[in-house]
């Protein structure tokens, strides 16, 4: 992953700009803020599986709301308990969930991953759907945001909005030079192998489910831990948050924003977010008009607005940003070919 | 169980896996045939429900609203095969997900606008009113009999229709070679249109025809096709065997998860499908794609 | 004679009733050239796919160096050491050619689970691709988009992406289809290269090429070995001349 001058600028300038938000918005933006940079680092870890490794997970929310889910069991009625054991039952939970999945759902590929998945966050939903324990379709809440303690002493309040803003700030801007390291790692190399022709890639000696496997599991837990922030934002959890609506939405944000890149997500989640907010403004119908916008953006604008970035700067677009449509799809692998021979070029 | 009890659930799962039977052999079928995945195929069965209650309403009988409510739907089908599907042809899986979730959203508001979000029934007709007796106490109704005997006869015609006529030797070519179909000059794009509005109307059929057991509400579309996922994926996407067998499979599977399993009734599909997958990653009748 | 490096034995492929592969067993010795011909149809690339690991056979056994690798999966033949190029070119189009061959130099890494280090920062990997660049003589080429090279080049690549993974035997399925005579010429001195340190087993229709090159041959007709030997026993093999080299020459 090369990136140019501009595009460093670029990102330094909106780190630097949601850092001073804050200051200059009012509470309604800076929540909504929280929420778009939540939304991005939820978009960022599915752009892992979608953008760099090549499996399309419409089931991504459940890793999500899961972890909500952990996060309200692990939180007593009494009082808050350590962010350090919330998290890491959260991060836990997803991971031992993604591998669970994963394992069952790297065997197979293509549309049949795509269903797969689908059908087991399903299996979650209609399981918190169902359970009267935890609020049914109701949801549950939670009252106390995780402490801040090392050695019995607090260090920062979560409960502080402007305190929990900066946080989830550090937790974006972490977890994108998390998936840098890991996309510039020889195991980020792999993945984008797999992507790009997984017949080859396993041909040249790589045991590719594996690290198809391994890639679901990081891509699972970062979304477990984006459904951490979501719960302690919102105090809330719900069959909603692991829905196939909301795998199917964070698909979109990826999509709108430019698979492949890692920002573009976050812009997505951004663009889509204050879309929402405006749609929801001028009717009670802005399922509707999200439904033709999506639409719009399938038909015209497939590379997303980083793919737009791209274009308008002359730039070609990062490897990862091009989808690899049937027409321009790597030569077909042998594994394919059954029942002929090819054994020449007749 | 006794055996009246037992043979009441097993009448039960058939009844339901005939109906997802309509849902997921269209959905295999343009999977198969036309290299698309439909996520808004389970629309077409909440539209279906929804016309059947709208037309009972008007005409004053279920059958009439179902004999006008077919080539409705593949009205609809057809339109949005013109008008979206068409689109995607060639385009990524990816795309293909979202341009039909999109779908999803505009039909489910649509619904919400022409409908409402309330719960409604269809009454059963008056002489399919009645009930079986099977024991003293137990009964088995005459409408989910007839449910069964007419899904049979779509199944069977279906079958024939595959198997024998020319058409359907164009389906069968295009789910086996879709390649060798445009090379051999078939109007390719003829074929689709016409796979797709008829997966329209199987699956808008089979809500029409369940909706006074299903009742009729916001998001029914949603469920079903899930459901008929699972069952295209386990029994292997475009085989239409497959689907018929993952449909009884998982309509039986549901039945007894229901009964034996109360507390876990609704995992015991994904379940099945998990260890099916396991062995079988392509589905019991599936080819590699 | 020594132990052939790899031997199959009575190797039996079939798709449905078809025999594609049918109880084929052949030695090839270590250090040699051989090459595998035949009409189009015989069964030779499903051979060679079997003997990658990219397809399992149906019965019979592979063994590489005397290890039993009937059932081992592509990737561990890779790692044992058998380098694959496949027919129709099957490259990484939007990826650099030198990425095209990281990927290969990567792969002898002990594992490639590592997250930590850019990948950048392995020496070992870089030297080794760039050494697959150069002796697929693409040194120059090295940041150009795979996709965008000329036909001859993406043949180059698809074998110097094998050669990036370091392997004693290569399997060449046709490196010369599709080649001008003067690629070929270039292709055909890379494999006279090849063959002072490697094994080489090969497909190849260029029956010139093939006497040129073949130290050791073999001739398959309908899934089976119609015949095997050297070069010299081949050419003057009646059977040979009429099902084959007699109507094979117009190719």
């Amino acid at each position: 992953m090369k990136m140019s001058r501009a595009l460093a600028g670029f990102l330094c300038a909106a780190v630097l700009g949601l850092a001073v938000t804050p200051w200059l918005a009012g509470e309604f933006y800076m929540d909504l803020m929280i929420r778009i940079m939540i939304l991005g680092i939820f978009a960022m870890s599915l752009d892992l599986l979608v953008g760099y490794t090549g499996l399309i997970s419409f089931g991504h929310a459940a890793f999500f709301g899961l972890s909500g889910y952990i996060l309200a069991i692990v939180t007593p009625e009494s009082g808050p308990i350590t962010l350090w054991y919330a998290l890491f039952m959260c991060l836990a939970g997803s991971a031992i969930a993604a591998a669970a999945i994963g394992w069952v759902s790297v065997r197979t590929s293509g549309v049949y991953f795509i269903m797969i998945t689908l059908a087991f966050s399903q299996m979650f939903f209609y399981y918190f759907n169902g359970s009267v324990e935890l609020g049914s379709s109701d949801g549950i809440f939670i009252f106390f945001r995780p402490d801040v303690t090392l050695g019995g002493f607090a260090l920062i309040d979560l409960g502080d909005e402007y305190t929990f803003y900066y946080f989830v700030l550090a937790s974006l801007v972490g977890s994108y030079l998390f998936l840098t390291m890991v996309l510039r790692s020889p195991f980020g190399k792999v993945i984008q192998g797999v992507r790009a022709n997984e017949a080859r890639t396993r041909a040249l000696g790589f045991a590719t489910q594996r690290y198809k496997l391994v890639s679901f599991i990081i891509a699972g837990t970062l979304a477990g831990f984006a459904g951490f922030l979501e719960a302690t934002h919102t105090g809330f959890v719900s069959p909603a948050h692991l829905g196939w609506h909301e795998s199917g939405m964070i698909l979109i944000i990826v999509i709108l924003g430019g698979i492949g890149t890692l920002y573009g997500p976050v812009m997505g989640a951004f663009v889509l977010v204050f879309l929402q907010d405006k749609f929801q403004e001028i009717s009670d119908l802005w399922l509707l008009l999200m439904g033709f916008f999506v639409i719009a953006v399938v038909l015209f604008l497939p590379h997303g607005i980083a793919g737009l970035f791209a274009r308008l700067t002359g730039a070609r677009p990062a490897d990862g940003t091009e989808v690899g449509d049937k027409g321009l799809a790597p030569t077909v692998p042998a594994k394919s070919r059954e029942g002929a021979d090819g054994g020449g070029t007749a | 169980m006794d055996l009246a009890t037992f043979l009441i659930q097993v009448l039960n799962g058939v009844q339901y896996g005939f109906m997802l039977f309509l849902v997921a052999s269209g959905l295999t079928l343009i999977f198969g045939v036309m290299g698309i995945i439909n996520i808004a195929h389970g629309a077409f069965y909440m539209i279906g429900a929804y016309l059947a209650f709208w037309l009972t309403g008007v005409v004053g009988n279920l059958f009439l609203a179902i004999v006008l409510g077919i080539p409705l739907m593949v009205a609809i089908g057809y339109a949005v095969e013109r008008l979206a599907i068409t689109h995607l042809y060639h385009r990524d899986h990816l795309y293909q997900v979202l341009l039909t979730y999109g779908l999803i959203l505009i039909f489910n508001e649509a619904q919400k606008l022409l409908w409402g979000t309330g719960f409604h029934g269809v009454r059963v007709p008056a002489i399919l009113s009645g009930a079986v007796p099977l024991t003293d106490t137990l009964v088995y109704p005459h409408y989910r009999l007839f449910i069964s005997v007419v899904c049979l006869g779509v199944a069977a015609g279906m079958y024939v229709a595959i198997n024998r006529t020319k058409l359907g030797m164009m389906i069968r070519a295009g789910a086996s070679n879709r390649e060798m179909v445009e090379a051999l000059g078939i109007d390719i794009g003829k074929v689709f249109a016409i796979v797709f509005s008829l997966g329209a109307a199987l699956a808008g059929f089979s809500g029409m025809i369940g909706a006074p057991i299903s009742s009729v509400y916001p998001g029914m579309g949603d469920q079903i096709l899930i459901i008929s996922f699972v069952v295209v994926v386990i029994g292997g996407i475009g085989s239409i065997k497959g689907a018929f067998v993952g449909a009884m499979l998982i309509g039986l599977a549901d039945t007894f998860g229901q009964v034996l399993l109360p507390e876990l009734s609704s995992m015991v599909v994904y379940a099945l499908m998990a260890i099916i997958l396991f062995w079988w990653p392509q589905g019991l009748f599936g080819r590699r794609v | 004679m020594t132990e052939p490096i790899l031997r199959t034995d009575h190797l039996c492929k079939n798709f449905g009733a078809i025999f594609a592969v049918n109880s084929v067993s052949i030695g090839f010795a270590a250090g040699q050239v051989h090459a595998i011909i035949g009409p189009n149809g015989a069964g030779k690339t499903t051979l060679i796919d079997l003997l990658s690991g990219d397809t399992q056979p149906t019965s019979g056994g592979i063994y590489f160096k005397g290890r039993d690798v009937t059932r081992a999966p592509v990737d561990r033949v890779s790692r044992l050491g058998v380098g694959r190029s496949y027919q129709k070119t099957n490259i990484f189009p939007r990826f650099t050619c030198e990425q095209n061959c990281w990927l290969g130099a990567q792969s002898r890494l002990p594992n490639s689970m590592r997250f930590l280090r850019p990948a950048s920062s392995y020496s070992q990997v870089r030297e080794r691709t760039q050494r697959a660049l150069e002796l697929c003589r693409l040194d120059h080429r090295g940041q150009a988009i795979a996709g965008t090279l000329s036909y001859g080049e993406q043949r180059q690549l698809e074998i110097g992406m094998m050669l990036a993974t370091g392997p004693e035997l290569l399997l060449l399925d046709e490196p010369l289809a599709g080649m001008g005579n003067e690629e070929a010429a270039d292709v055909i001195e890379l494999l006279k290269e090849l063959a002072k340190d490697h094994t080489l087993i090969l497909i190849e229709h260029d029956m010139d090429a093939v006497f040129a090159v073949a130290e050791a041959m073999t001739v398959m007709v309908s899934g089976q070995v119609l015949a095997s030997g050297t070069p010299e026993v081949i050419r003057n093999n009646a059977e040979v001349q009429d099902a084959y080299l007699g109507t094979g020459e117009d190719h």
